[in-house]
């Protein structure tokens, strides 16, 4: 059960450790499918913020610019940009505050690594503490 | 004159507060019976002032009373009887003073209900309780007064209710959400009794079990609702949007859901008394910090409410005095509780615990995340938006981790458990993996790690329940009321899992300019503009768009008729989405900005399982009611309880 486990932690790691790379990798392709174009499309604009709301991604906001930049990003992808590129552009022109999933710098390794180090610490303080305890007694 | 008895009510109930804080503490510390008998009196008519001064206000809205400033900027003539009333707790005055008032309330029927079972306990709770009312009434006497006058320039008219909060969800989810903080509330006083008293017993892990989960229950139905109204509510991000002001009532449910569970290991083997006391005044703190922060106006929030800085620092002080207190009383008095541990790594107990560990990191990471953009500004490194795809990239794995743990847990037994089948737990994984596999690589996108990550948790886990629900039958072992409701609360997580799966990786979506006339196909539906609409009601003039659904074989099936609402009060718009409902899927219309003489910008979506996020809310609320019903047989004190087994020494080497 303790060997099952321990598989179970290092699974687990590594499916923290390959979602985040996930994330981080930016889509190749460079023709869309419609299909393809539309998807990418919401995506990237559920990801971003409306410069002009309180707190609305692009794709909810009715607000004049978060349209403009909607159609925005939908001529970029005509013109064979990837996801990574287009909000990279869009990061320059309005700031760091535009993209809800802040880019992995010093000043934010602790936002990215905080909760895998947390749910480690908790794992591993709780098994520790038991057998300690375990052993003591 | 009626808002005057209502104000003088308030006072009355901060005097009453203050001598309950007192009093009964005094009687307990001296030993004077006398005094302490007090309790009861104190913290009944605490409340029943604290009542009659909420129906001074409620009174004040149905009377059109604009002489009082709070109804004046909060009501009008115009609005319906049951928005009046709501509106006693639509912003931030009255809606505090909701809260002091079901606190006291709460408080006032445990002391009648239980005051004799253990009148020093009790007695310590309601003196705690009698502090934190007493705290919130100055707080509201000095810096919001909901009886404030407008004197003497009284208005004809009031202002207006904030039309988006003139919705069937204003006159339910508050009270709900309040409910869950107030049994927090109780929680802790009951937590800092047990700290006072240097001792938890088992009958109080019992009452304090009970509220634990009468509190979650509410706090389910809080957050739930609140998700199901933001879902039909356009701009509001759809059904959970990780907005600060939904995270600051999620977190404290985060660590409710740990309490619910670690009170459980303490009611029954009198185990993890300190994680159950920590995770007390934990949830308490985190409920009045999620408070500062929806009311400071410090976060960017689609859902502001009633934002002022002033009263973030009085909020703000409340919390570093009660949470300062009670982590210097948990710092003296915790030694008291610690005992050696009886359990295994491999038992009950210890997957409790972890799961624990696992959901107070999760409510941790949810914290972090939202506090990350203040931080980050406060140290000079500019500013930075945290949302919805990083919660989405955390919690996701988070929930999974939990889910694992969540599954096997209630298979396996108390103390030490050696006869752990691994095979069908193998066999299940295995299931798991290739079911969730098949579903990706199924996907338009087969490399979609948060579908895996979603259908995994809801294999996992409800075959994780089927399995244990085999493994008690051939055990025969007795399936109490108690017993069914985990199944039916976890089952009901199954559902929200698989319901946020689903709209998460399957929905279909089309944006497009459409007016009459105009048609768009989308997944098995055929949508046709008809026609716009005006529509009249008290409150609003709207457009509505009447849009035809067809089937695949353009045989009709109804309409859905999204609207945009431009309110007679303030000129304020909003668009209210068109829903046509469904078990399977959920047809959703938003109606955007005007694009042309008659074309709009129209949203189309098919949801699937949009309704199972709810669906598993009320199963898990369900599910806690049937575990916090009392027990036929009444809890006695003096009852003698058999110690727990010891463990002997040379197992557990």
């Amino acid at each position: 059960m303790i060997a099952q486990m321990k598989k179970m932690t290092i699974a687990l790691l590594a499916a923290i450790v390959v979602s985040g790379l996930f994330i981080a990798s930016s889509e190749a392709a460079v023709v869309y499918t419609p299909e393809q174009k539309k998807d990418l499309g919401f995506e990237i604009a559920r990801e971003l913020r409306c410069p002009m709301s309180v707190n609305q991604s692009l794709f909810d906001s009715n607000a004049q610019i978060a349209n403009e930049l909607k159609g925005h990003i939908f001529r970029l992808l005509d013109e064979g940009k990837t996801k990574g590129e287009i909000v990279d552009y869009l990061v320059q022109r309005y700031g760091e505050k535009i993209r809800y999933s802040p880019g992995l710098s010093g000043g934010t390794a602790l936002l990215w690594f905080g909760p895998a180090l947390l749910l480690l610490g908790g794992i591993g303080g709780c098994v520790l503490f038991v057998r300690r305890s375990r052993r003591a007694a | 004159m009626i808002a005057e008895i209502g104000h003088l009510l308030l006072i009355i109930s901060t005097a009453l507060a203050l001598l309950m804080a007192l009093v009964p503490l005094y009687g307990v510390m001296t030993n004077n019976g006398y005094l302490r008998s007090y309790t009861r009196v104190l913290s009944s008519s605490a409340a029943l002032a604290l009542v009659t001064s909420v129906l001074c206000l409620a009174w004040g809205f149905i009377s059109d009373d604009f002489s009082i400033s709070y109804v004046a900027n909060h009501s009008n003539t115009q609005l319906a009887w049951f928005y009046k009333i709501a509106a006693v707790w639509g912003s931030h005055e009255g809606s505090m003073l909701l809260w002091v008032t079901l606190i006291a309330v709460w408080g006032a029927i445990i002391a009648l209900q239980h005051y004799q079972d253990d009148p020093d306990f009790i007695a310590r709770q309601q003196a705690i309780l009698g502090m934190i009312i007493a705290g919130f009434n100055l707080f509201l006497l000095f810096t919001s007064n909901p009886f404030a006058r407008n004197l003497p320039n009284i208005p004809i008219e009031g202002r207006d209710l904030n039309p988006v909060l003139q919705d069937i969800g204003l006159i339910f989810h508050p009270p709900l959400l309040f409910l869950g903080y107030v049994g927090l509330t109780i929680i802790f006083a009951a937590a800092m009794a047990a700290l006072l008293g240097s001792k938890l017993e088992k009958h109080q892990a019992g009452w304090l079990r009970h509220w634990v989960l009468i509190a979650w229950v509410f706090l389910t139905g809080g957050n739930a609702l609140g998700s199901w109204w933001a879902y039909n509510e356009l701009g509001w991000g759809g059904w959970w949007f990780w907005d600060p002001v939904e995270n600051s009532s999620f977190i404290p449910w985060l660590v409710a859901t740990a309490l619910l569970h670690s009170v459980i290991v303490t009611e029954k083997r009198d185990g993890l008394k300190l994680t159950t006391l920590l995770l007390c005044l934990l949830a308490f703190s985190l409920s009045l910090l999620g408070t500062f922060l929806v009311r400071s106006g410090i976060v960017q929030s689609v859902h502001a409410f009633a934002s002022d800085p002033t009263r973030g620092m009085s909020i703000l002080s409340l919390l570093i005095i009660f949470v300062a207190g009670a982590l210097l009383l948990f710092a003296l008095k915790g030694e008291r509780f610690k005992r050696a541990l009886d359990f295994e790594l491999v038992s009950k107990d210890s997957f409790i615990l972890m799961g624990v560990a696992i959901l107070v990191a999760a409510a941790m990471s949810v914290l972090l995340g939202t506090f990350y953009p203040l931080l980050f500004e406060l140290a000079g490194l500019g500013t930075i938006s945290v949302g919805a795809p990083y919660f989405n990239a955390i919690f996701v794995p988070l929930t999974f981790v939990t889910v694992v743990l969540m599954g096997i847990t209630p298979m396996v037994q108390w103390q030490k458990d050696r006869s752990l089948q691994l095979k069908p737990l193998l066999m299940l994984a295995a299931i798991t993996l290739v079911g969730a596999t098949t579903l990706c690589v199924l996907h338009k996108e087969p490399m979609n790690l948060f579908l895996w990550l979603g259908s995994a948790s809801a294999i996992w886990l409800l075959g994780c329940l089927i399995l244990s629900l085999f493994a008690c039958k051939g055990q025969n072992r007795k399936f109490s009321r108690r017993m069914l409701g985990m199944y039916i609360a976890h089952f009901g997580a199954v559902v929200s899992i698989i319901g946020a799966t689903a709209i998460s990786n399957y929905e279909e979506e089309a944006m497009l300019r459409m007016g009459p006339g105009q048609g768009k196909p989308l997944g098995d539906y055929i949508f046709v503009y008809e026609a716009t609409e005006n529509v009249e009601s008290t409150a609003f003039t709207a457009l509505q768009a009447r849009i035809a659904v067809l089937d695949a074989e353009e045989n009709p099936l109804g309409y859905i008729f999204p609207q945009r609402q431009t309110f007679k009060s303030n000129g304020m718009q909003m668009s209210q989405a068109g829903i046509d409902r469904g078990f399977l899927r959920d047809l959703y219309i938003s109606k955007g900005v005007q694009l042309s003489d008659t074309e709009y910008l129209v949203r189309i979506s098919i949801k699937p399982l949009a309704c199972w996020i709810w669906l598993g809310g009320a199963l898990m609320m369900i599910g806690g009611l049937l575990c916090a019903l009392p027990c036929r047989r009444r809890v006695s004190v003096t009852e003698s309880h058999p110690a727990q087994q010891p463990l002997l020494a040379g197992e557990s080497a």
